[in-house]
């Protein structure tokens, strides 16, 4: 060993560690990987406060009223059933049109995650594997029927928020390599109860949107178009 | 309250230099340490107070899970250990005389066992002192002297390290 080529144990092995940072996509992905989970972490608090039964402003509504009208007047008991009957249609007429527009608030919803082609959080062509690493969701991803006959390869996954509620974007593309689909899965709402079985079909922002309901899932797909 | 960043550029650094001590080798430093901040992020972090010291324990067990554990922790005899600890006054390990040439740190670093190569950068990189690696590591700092004067004694043996002379005959 000469002279001029040793130094003392702990320099060289400061030196050492020094010499070997992580390289710069790896500081990335380590980042992102805490942004992801911190951004998971929100979509899920912000579909428990939704959840929370003070937030559901249209239940709170009905139910004051209701008790209101009918421990107040047994005189009005003509006129309470007529108000309640309004009162009913008027709801079964909102909830319809409200699931329409939900419905297309979704398929936005999803073409706006479509466009920003996030990153996925786990590179893996095995759906239980990338179910095992979603460990927050509170479903089992599903392989849907409606893509059995396309021939996609699954690329990865990765969380998002649907509808306020924590939900699962994995990524396919085609047999060229050529076109990326996203495709969501997160569990149905209840209003979506009477929207039929059958897969609707929007372009939103040149995206085109299907959006389905599958083993209790509401599902959709984007490409661009 | 959904956490933000809370390992950065600086942190994550450090923190892959540990993993690297561990595991004498980058690509497995750094699958450690993403597997280990995976695992850290869907913990319930209420009741962790020091967030660094807790993902450098998860990554060390995750290693210690992943080798066989008397490989890593070389044992030492009762009979080995109550001879050092009667002459610890004698045997204080005294790697600040040790030198070495840096082309051989490498091959150094090769040789040790992810234990002693733990020790060894958390003294000479975030320079703890025995005492405060004896209490992080929840030992007696008389094994961790022990461990510590037997590695010195192996790599001089094996003409990796240099001692100063004037210093040898303290």
């Amino acid at each position: 060993m000469k002279p001029s080529d040793v130094k003392p144990l702990k320099e060289a092995l400061s030196e050492y560690y020094q010499q070997r940072p992580l390289s710069s996509p790896q500081l990335k992905a380590l980042l992102e990987l805490q942004e992801m989970h911190a951004s998971a972490q929100r979509a899920e608090a912000v579909a428990t406060a939704i959840d929370r039964p003070e937030n559901n402003r249209l239940g709170y509504h009905w139910q004051s009223g209701f008790k209101g009208m009918f421990f107040n007047s047994h005189r009005l008991s003509v006129l309470f059933s007529a108000v309640t009957a309004a009162l009913v249609s008027i709801v079964i007429l909102t909830l319809y049109l409200s699931n329409e527009l939900t419905a297309l608030d979704i398929m936005e919803e999803i073409a706006y995650n479509h466009n920003q082609n996030m990153a996925v959080e786990i590179r893996s062509s095995s759906i239980d594997d990338i179910d095992t690493f979603l460990s927050s969701l509170s479903f089992t991803l599903i392989k849907s029927n409606h893509l059995a006959g396309k021939s996609l390869t699954l690329l990865g996954g990765r969380y998002c928020a649907i509808d306020g509620k924590l939900a699962a974007q994995l990524k396919f593309e085609d047999g060229t390599g050529n076109k990326t689909y996203t495709v969501y899965q997160v569990a149905r709402p209840t209003h979506f109860d009477s929207i039929e079985q059958q897969p609707i079909t929007n372009y939103v922002n040149g995206v085109k949107v299907i959006l389905w309901q599958e083993n209790g899932l509401l599902l959709g797909i984007a490409s661009n178009e | 309250v959904p956490q933000e960043i809370l390992f950065n550029e600086k942190c994550l650094q450090q923190l892959f230099h540990y993993a690297l001590s561990l595991t004498s080798n980058e690509a497995q430093a750094y699958d450690l340490l993403h597997c280990s901040l995976e695992k850290y992020l869907h913990l319930d972090k209420s009741r962790i107070e020091h967030s660094e010291p807790y993902l450098k324990r998860i990554m060390r067990n995750s290693y210690i899970d992943n080798q066989r554990r008397k490989r890593f922790e070389e044992p030492i005899s009762d009979q080995d250990l109550e001879k050092h600890e009667n002459t610890i006054s004698l045997i204080q390990p005294s790697l600040e005389d040790l030198f070495i040439s840096q082309q051989q740190v490498s091959m150094l670093l090769q040789s040790l066992n992810g234990e002693e190569s733990e020790l060894l950068y958390l003294w000479a990189v975030e320079e703890y002192t025995f005492d405060e690696i004896a209490k992080m590591k929840e030992v007696a700092k008389g094994t961790l002297l022990s461990k510590m004067h037997r590695l010195k004694k192996r790599l001089q043996a094996e003409k990796m390290l240099a001692q100063t002379t004037s210093r040898e005959s303290r």
